[in-house]
């Protein structure tokens, strides 16, 4: 399919860039972590040395629904100066043969994943700080350039979240009402909204020498500022990619160690508590409730895997430490 | 959707699955029309643990069935291979659209023809087993799919597809002509292969496709001593009269799952009558093609492999590769990956 739309591009002249006739080749790229995803490919134009667009193709006809959340996001954040070269840039939203297609440039970088699944491998700290760090500095920005000044209900998902863990039996009755009732107070404080991207899995990371990009916009929305903040370090510490670690431990470590990474976050949060234009009023014991929080809605998403089953364990450890 | 049939062995249109010409009679059996003339079973299952499954996945649904019992029996990888719609993802480099007639040989569980039916016209899975096809239609019937037919088939060996000419824009081979020439003996393996892939060209559309994903002969996982389909180490990338040798030594049969290289798949191709083949490296593998790389394209393999070369988790065998791409001429780098890769896809048109 994606060489035919490749093809419908150049004959409509949608990409000037592409419009010669030597053959382009494509890269498809693994989005089977993406719920339903499209597919992604990378565009190669003939002798170059790195692909130059990434095209998304719906998989049905009718799963437009991620394209179009992705392009639009490229479309609003393409206004806020300070993330340009960080984020794609949207090139072409259209329909072949009635399957949705879009296109944006391609950032360069290889994934974040792989940087830090290796770091992990090789116990190498201060590398991890290396990586990790960009990320929260650019999460700030995007947090700063977007705060609406408006506010909502915190963490809708989370009544939903402890539905799931009840239905499916993943932590016994006793955890899950301990969880609500830190949780439901929380609930009914608003929370100052900002564009969140909502999916900071190192996988949607791509790291530089001098930087980093950021894709995958599909589950972008108004959130917490909190919510990126959380997920890039449940998904790249707690849970790194494709390792086995005893992340139990590194629950508590992230609240009381003096390592480096433990020390990062918590100096990254810190700086979204103190009196800023987005978080007011979050003091560090809501503070750590809402990672609570944002960390069962994480093994939630997770699904199946070792994430589940080590629920009840990092519960227990969250519930002993917000007493 | 399109019944049309044909007489496998003569080609002259059925009547209510009668053959006038040469008045052979079909059968239908649990509403699947069965043209085949002989048995031949091949699946992970024994026919008494398909019944098994069958009759748990009317009652609780396949992917219960195939999570609880096929798990239970088997491997859990057989789940996800099973189960897993991203298998399918091979459909980035083929020309479906909503308007494709697609038919898939050797369809196993169906996990590449159900992810791909809502994106096509009709979907027609063919097989040798009829527990898998019974499977299927349960699955599709279940996950509402239903552009989906199912027929029982001779082993492609024979040849004898019992459709009409120019009928497929798409025909798909999924793991599946690496088995062919296994259930014949009358010619030689690779003649055998060149018999169903004409046959094949046969009932694609003069604009059709044909899709093959399949394994590298001379994968670098067979040099590290991996099981071939004979299920003993080397035999794929060793001489075939040694490789049958081995295999009539221990097994007592010759070595007739045949695998190529790039260039091999090329000439079988075109003794067959395709046009030329796009060729494809997938990674990990066919079987699960997370990544899908352009096969004639140096620089994107290369470009790949170094942004990727993390993935691979033995160390001494990464280190190798970072050293070639990091010292070769980018031609030879690329050249090197495609010669020793897992497994290929190749796009080939019918050409008529
Ligand atoms: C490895 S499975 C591949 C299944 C499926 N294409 C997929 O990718 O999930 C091989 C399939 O080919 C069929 N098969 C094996 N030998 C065959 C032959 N000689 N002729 C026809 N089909 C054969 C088997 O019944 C089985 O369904």
């Amino acid at each position: 399919m994606s060489l035919a739309i490749l093809r419908y591009i150049r004959r409509r002249g949608l990409i000037p860039e592409l419009s010669s006739d030597q053959p382009l080749s494509v890269i498809k790229l693994n989005t089977s972590t993406l719920e339903g995803g499209a597919l992604v490919s990378l565009v190669f134009p003939p002798n170059a040395s790195h692909p130059l667009y990434a095209l998304r193709v719906a998989r049905h006809p009718e799963q437009r629904q991620g394209l179009d959340a992705n392009y639009a996001a490229l479309q609003a954040l393409s206004r806020v100066p300070v993330l340009e070269g960080t984020i794609p840039r949207p090139v072409v939203r259209d329909a072949f043969q009635g399957i949705p297609f879009t296109v944006e440039t391609c950032l360069e970088g290889s994934p974040l994943a792989i940087e830090i699944a290796l770091a992990d491998t090789e116990s190498d700290e201060q590398r991890l700080v290396h990586l990790l760090e960009p990320v929260c500095t650019w999460l700030w920005k995007l947090h700063t350039s977007t705060a609406t000044g408006e506010k909502a209900p915190f963490l809708p998902s989370i009544a939903g979240t402890l539905k799931y863990f009840e239905r499916h039996a993943l932590l016994p009755t006793e955890d899950i009402r301990a969880l609500q009732s830190y949780l439901t107070p929380l609930q009914s404080q608003p929370v100052p909204q900002v564009y969140s991207h909502n999916d900071m899995h190192p996988n949607n990371l791509l790291y530089r020498p001098d930087g980093i990009g950021v894709v995958d916009w599909e589950r972008s929305a108004p959130d917490s500022p909190l919510r990126d903040l959380f997920m890039l370090f449940t998904y790249a510490y707690l849970f790194p990619p494709d390792r086995i670690v005893p992340a139990e431990e590194r629950y508590r470590s992230l609240w009381t160690d003096t390592t480096p990474v433990c020390q990062l976050f918590r100096s990254t949060l810190h700086r979204y508590m103190s009196p800023s234009p987005i978080v007011q009023d979050l003091d560090p014991r809501r503070a750590f409730c809402s990672f609570l929080a944002h960390t069962a809605v994480a093994i939630r998403e997770t699904g199946p895997g070792f994430a589940r089953e080590r629920l009840p364990a990092i519960t227990r450890i969250l519930i002993a430490e917000t007493r | 959707m399109n019944d049309l049939y044909v007489c496998p062995l003569c080609h002259a249109p059925l009547q209510a699955l009668h053959c006038v010409a040469c008045n052979r009679e079909f059968r239908t059996q649990h509403e699947i029309p069965d043209f085949s003339t002989r048995d031949h079973y091949w699946n992970q299952l024994s026919p008494e643990q398909m019944e098994v499954l069958l009759e748990i996945s009317e009652a609780y649904g396949y992917r219960y069935g195939i999570e609880k019992i096929a798990g239970l029996f088997k491997d859990p990888y057989l789940i996800q291979y099973a189960l897993d719609p991203y298998r399918a993802d091979f459909r980035a480099i083929l020309p479906i659209t909503p308007e494709t007639h697609v038919l898939d040989l050797g369809s196993g569980w169906g996990a590449v023809a159900c992810a791909l039916a809502p994106s096509c016209c009709t979907i027609t899975v063919a097989d040798t087993n009829p527990y898998n096809l019974r499977f299927i239609r349960m699955r599709a019937r279940q996950s509402g799919v239903n552009n989906l037919r199912a027929v029982r088939i001779d082993p492609l060996d024979d040849a004898r597809l019992p459709f009409p000419d120019n009928t497929f824009g798409v025909v798909l081979l999924n793991g599946v002509l690496e088995y062919v020439g296994s259930a014949s003996q009358d010619v030689s393996a690779e003649e055998a292969q060149r018999r169903c892939l004409r046959e094949i060209r046969r009932v694609l559309r003069p604009d059709g496709v044909l899709y093959v994903g399949i394994e590298n002969r001379y994968s670098y996982r067979y040099f590290m001593g991996v099981r071939d389909h004979s299920s003993l180490r080397y035999t794929s990338i060793l001489p075939r009269p040694i490789a049958s040798l081995m295999t009539r030594l221990r097994q007592g049969r010759p070595y007739r799952t045949y695998t190529y290289s790039h260039q091999g798949y090329r000439s079988l191709l075109a003794s067959a009558g395709f046009t030329p083949p796009e060729i494809y490296i997938a990674y990990p593998s066919y079987r699960e093609p997370r990544f899908i790389l352009p096969g004639d394209n140096d620089q994107a393999i290369v470009y790949f492999v170094r942004r990727h070369l993390s993935y691979i988790r033995r160390k001494r065998l990464r280190h190798l590769i970072e050293a070639m791409i990091n010292y070769l001429p980018l031609h030879l780098s690329g050249r090197a990956i495609r010669q020793i890769c897992d497994s290929y896809l190749l796009v080939a048109g019918a050409g008529k």
